[in-house]
């Protein structure tokens, strides 16, 4: 057998490249997007990088909340320290 | 048997699948505990925005408290096996940045690839799969700073340094390991929280860039006129800690000779900053200026207005300087847990031949750091001056060889699954009736992604190719932490400044400072 005549006929070579775009393009309109930005919810762009998009189910803190409670933080280390002074001096 | 046996058997796709669903329910399980900053009720004004971004940079920079039961000055005392890389991602010796901010910058890359690289199969269309997302980055970067935390303490990097603890004689100090244990992770945990306040949209930029070009900010201005005094290790002698001051401090002798070991001292003293270190930084931010201003100017007209023409320009460094980063995150973690891997080996006394394939340190006398002097993890590390570059020369070759392999992956990469690639952009000139003058609609992605992917690749390219000229003299990660900072300061400023032009004037800052 030729090669030639395992090649279908010029209609069906129309049929299959048709039968591609279409799978390509069902493809490509199923395909999930590859990042929250693509997605349409911010987040990481080219140069800067952002975790965090959305607002999950949890414990929602108002953002003051979260500042406060890191000096809180910061401020019982800083205690720690002053108390170890203070008791080093006198032992 | 099983309920789900008939799922695991199946094509790879259904079986990605139910890895999927059993992930993201593991991260769903921990939901209720974890705390969440809530999205702004109304549009933050651009005077809120200024004080949170001032307010969270102060209390960022505050975490430069010493740790609780450490001895005074631990920092120059601790023995560092993280000397060459610690700069980068602000990690600071002794403090409560111990971690910095390695374990948000590891997690948020790890989530992120995963799933642009397809690793993952979640759907970020679905609000519900990205709240699991990013719980998923929030719960694992807390999680490796618990496992970065365990390590070091495990690994005995406090032992020297803990309050009135003697290594040969006392038994384990379990009280103070606790002590610091729930400083460095509780300050681990409120960094991410507030990466969460900046990412949320209360301030400007993102968290994790904002907090490097700070903390890299104040670093440089210390390293250059710190005026605190600290005795140095095995000598009797005391220097400054700024390289600058300690220069100037040096001409107050006029013996010539002393004065020129002096000099040379300043160029080449390894346990405080050195004016080498300087240079390379000032060097770093000229170059990284000079790059940030080239780019291509695609003209695009409108398809809706006659005449309206304009340029989109698209940056050589179209990716910043996010490859460099993550590089050295990649370099980073493969150096702390070969570091863990090592003395966790040494510990259950395997044979140091066998040990020393995967590192070798050794601690000259004249500095406090773990150097590297063998094995696996040598070959990644840099070197702390051109000599020891020189005469190393095939550690350079790998050192650069990978790096730049890394990097330039990344961006070819990045520029794809970071949602601004040639097809996001070109939906993008769609959406706002864009086209390219002289192009048909179709083509437009074509042309996009013959000049983005490129300009990604050697915009990387040439960042990685700088910082690592600077270690290779010797910057030790200074030069690197220079290109992310400058880089992400001009991305922040550009926010700044869109904001401040959309605002209209109506700043109370603006009326304030404007008559200056």
């Amino acid at each position: 057998m030729s090669s030639s005549s395992a090649q279908a006929p010029g209609g069906l070579r129309s049929v299959a490249k048709r039968k591609a775009t279409a799978d390509k393009k069902a493809q490509s309109s199923s395909a999930t997007p590859l990042s929250t930005r693509s997605a349409g919810a911010g987040g990481s762009s080219s140069t800067m990088m952002k975790l965090f998009t959305d607002e999950a189910q949890g414990l929602r803190v108002d953002p003051l909340v979260v500042l406060f409670l890191a000096v809180g933080f910061i401020f019982s280390v800083i205690i720690l320290h002053v108390f170890a002074k203070i008791t080093g001096k006198f032992t | 048997m099983f309920p789900f046996c008939s799922m695991t058997i199946g094509t790879s796709r259904q079986f990605g699948f139910f890895i999927l669903v059993r992930l993201l329910d593991l991260v769903k399980f921990f939901l209720p505990i974890l705390p969440e900053v809530e999205f702004p009720y109304e549009r933050i004004s651009f005077d809120e925005r200024v004080v949170f971004t001032v307010a969270s940079g102060i209390i960022f920079l505050f975490g430069q408290l010493p740790i609780y039961g450490l001895v005074a000055n631990a920092q120059f005392k601790i023995i560092d096996p993280l000397y060459n890389f610690r700069t980068i991602f602000a990690m600071e010796k002794g403090t409560l940045l111990e971690l910095g901010l390695l374990p948000a910058i590891t997690a948020g890359f790890i989530w992120q690839l995963a799933v642009g690289l397809k690793f993952l199969n979640v759907n970020l269309n679905l609000a519900k799969d990205r709240e699991l997302f990013q719980t998923g980055q929030k719960l694992t970067s807390f999680f490796l700073s618990v496992v970065y935390t365990a390590g070091l303490i495990y690994s005995g990097y406090f032992d020297n340094v803990i309050n009135g603890y003697d290594v040969l004689s006392d038994s384990l100090p379990l009280g103070w390991y606790a002590f610091i244990f729930v400083q460095i992770v509780g300050w681990s945990f409120f960094t991410t929280l507030l990466i969460e306040v900046f990412d949320k949209g209360y301030a400007f930029g993102s968290g994790i860039l904002c907090f490097l070009t700070l903390q890299t900010a104040t670093n440089v201005i210390k390293d250059l006129v710190g005026l605190e005094i600290f005795p140095l290790i095995n000598s009797n002698k005391s220097e400054t800690y700024g390289a600058l001051s300690n220069l100037l401090k040096s001409f107050t002798s006029f013996d010539l000779t002393v004065l020129k070991q002096n000099i040379i001292n300043a160029f080449t003293r390894s346990q405080l900053p050195n004016l080498t270190q300087f240079y390379i930084s000032i060097l770093s931010i000229l170059v990284v200026i000079f790059l940030q201003n080239f780019r291509i100017e695609i003209p695009i007209r409108s398809t809706k207005v006659r005449a309206a023409n304009n340029v989109y320009p698209i940056r050589l460094l179209y990716t910043g300087a996010l490859p460099v980063l993550f590089t050295y995150t990649v370099i980073i973690n493969i150096q702390i847990f070969g570091y863990f891997l090592v003395s966790i080996l040494t510990k259950y006394n395997v044979s140091p031949s066998l040990v020393a394939l995967i590192g070798k340190y050794n601690v000259p006398s004249f500095a406090n750091n773990y150097q590297l002097t063998t094995g696996v993890l040598f070959y990644i590390s840099n070197s702390s001056s051109i000599i020891a570059s020189l005469l190393s020369p095939i550690k350079s070759v790998v050192y650069v060889a990978f790096s730049i392999v890394l990097s330039t992956w990344f961006s070819q990469k990045w520029c794809y699954i970071s949602g601004s690639g040639p097809k996001d952009t070109s939906k993008l000139f769609k959406d706002q009736g864009i086209s390219i003058a002289g192009k048909r609609d179709i083509s437009i992605t074509k042309e996009l992604s013959r000049v983005i992917p490129v300009a990604a690749v050697s915009g990387a390219f040439s960042l990685i190719a700088l910082a690592l000229a600077g270690e290779i003299l010797g910057g030790l990660g200074k030069g690197v932490s220079i290109i992310v900072g400058v880089s992400s300061a001009f991305g922040i400023l550009e926010e700044f400044l869109l904001e401040y032009q959309q605002t209209g004037g109506n700043s109370q800052f603006s009326s304030a400072f404007g008559g200056l």
